[in-house]
């Protein structure tokens, strides 16, 4: 691509960007537009919950007037869990918002369950296997949690992204702080914003990942950077995205990348490596 | 067909909330004429529920009802001059003002979650238009750390921009 268009590109991108944050810090207000509040508001209005069973109400009632004064926890059913599952096929991607407007965006292959009834109560609790990113709405009452195979990531309020693949777990906090912790045995650690961590079930290791490979997220943002990479890391990055295999037909090997790509077909990113580069990149389906 | 349940309904009225009122939003200028908008075109979809209506496309349909009642609204005369420079409602198509609504929400969500101190400093900034040195004598904090504050608010900010494919489930 033309680097002045990129440039261009860039700038509108970011003006549009700049535009956005104005209008929204313009009309923001703490509380406003809460769906929360507003949900419970139009029920009121539309008499919805009066809709449930009847019976439900009569034990509820008989409940509350007992233990008038004793907060909201004793007026909820305990019952069947509600179970809510969504599952993604290989290279579908899908976005969930639980309850509590936390958005979890699935990749491909990946699965995830939550009961409808207990999420949004004293915690938080959802199942996944595969891969998702995470962005989860702050609530210091109510801690979210992520259960895996063989790995919990607890949070509080923060972006993340877990990914478990054939007996490795990998956690990516982008902001905030969260508890991985592995499930048959005491081993934990504390991630903070840019940390990242690896889980390998067969050996119950759990190490800090020195260097978290910059284009973790890139099958999300469709953005892949490289700073000075290794060629190496380059072509592990690009097969991971584009879901092929690279190989290097040059005998050049030592070069290092510094270049990005907002979602550009394979061939215009390799033929602008190559050239660059002076390498012969090739990708086989 | 069967109708929506309560449940469903729920749940849609809970994720589509706020990408809706900032859509009206951008017709309204004002936040509680739009969530009334808001909550009225879910209450028009409600009745329609209940007496037996069935909606092919939920969310089409609000963004349609929305956008009609953010119009007459804005139309109206008395309404008309202060929505007069509409810099916002650009001649864009509707799936991207739909997009473009859906990112505000997001970029809602993140000023919500700003620990309280970045807050205040990132709206004295955008939405009140306070120079960096302005903002650091009125908190009594120096210009580095307004510079700091801004940085990582801009910084998480920009995170919620990413592109995301959507699908809707259920």
């Amino acid at each position: 691509m033309d680097p002045n268009r990129k440039v261009n590109m860039d700038n509108e991108r970011d003006q549009r960007f700049e535009r956005s944050v104005r209008f929204v810090a313009r009309h923001y207000r703490e509380g406003a537009l809460d769906e929360e509040q507003a949900w419970r508001k139009f029920a009121a209005g539309h008499a919805i919950r009066r809709r449930v069973s009847l019976r439900r109400y009569w034990i509820a009632a008989a409940v509350v007037s007992l233990l008038v004064g004793i907060g909201t926890f004793f007026m909820l059913e305990r019952g069947e869990p509600d179970w809510v599952a969504v599952s993604t096929a290989p290279g579908q991607l899908k976005d969930v918002y639980l309850p509590d407007s936390t958005l979890v965006a699935l990749a491909g292959d990946s699965w995830l369950r939550y009961d409808a009834k207990g999420y949004n109560q004293e915690r938080r609790a959802v199942e996944m296997k595969g891969k998702a990113f995470f962005q989860v709405r702050r609530n210091t009452a109510r801690p979210f949690s992520v259960t895996l195979s063989h790995t919990e990531v607890e949070v509080l309020g923060t972006s993340f992204q877990v990914a478990e693949r054939t007996g490795r777990t990998e956690v990516d906090v982008v902001t905030g702080k969260v508890r991985f912790a592995a499930l048959r045995e005491k081993r934990e650690m504390i991630l903070t914003a840019g940390m990242s961590a690896r889980y390998t079930d067969s050996e119950g290791d759990m190490t800090l990942i020195e260097e978290p490979g910059a284009n973790k997220m890139a099958w999300r943002t469709g953005r892949i950077a490289f700073n000075d990479t290794p060629l190496e890391q380059v072509m592990s990055d690009l097969s991971d995205f584009y879901q092929v295999t690279i190989v290097n037909r040059s005998a050049n090997r030592g070069a290092r990348l510094t270049a990005s790509f907002d979602n550009q077909p394979l061939d215009e990113v390799l033929l602008i490596i190559n050239q660059t580069l002076d390498a012969h990149l090739v990708a086989k389906p | 067909m069967p109708a929506i349940t309560v449940r469903e309904f729920e749940l849609n009225f809970k994720n589509l909330y706020k990408p809706l009122c900032l859509f009206a939003l951008r017709y309204t200028e004002q936040v509680d004429e739009a969530e009334d908008i808001v909550q009225q075109a879910f209450a028009d979809v409600w009745e329609k529920s209940q007496s037996g209506g069935v909606i092919n496309n939920l969310k089409a349909y609000l963004y349609q009802a929305v956008r009609n009642r953010s119009l007459s609204f804005a139309t109206q005369p008395i309404h008309a001059e202060a929505t007069d420079n509409l810099p916002e409602v650009e001649d864009t198509s509707e799936e991207e003002r739909v997009k473009q609504a859906e990112r505000d929400a997001r970029l809602w969500d993140a000023i919500d979650q700003l620990p309280p101190e970045r807050k205040k400093i990132f709206l004295l900034s955008k939405r009140d238009g306070l120079k960096y040195q302005e903002i650091a004598e009125e908190l009594h904090l120096s210009v580095k750390t307004v510079e700091n504050q801004m940085s990582k608010a801009l910084k998480t900010l920009r995170e919620t921009a990413v592109r995301i494919y959507l699908f809707f489930f259920g």
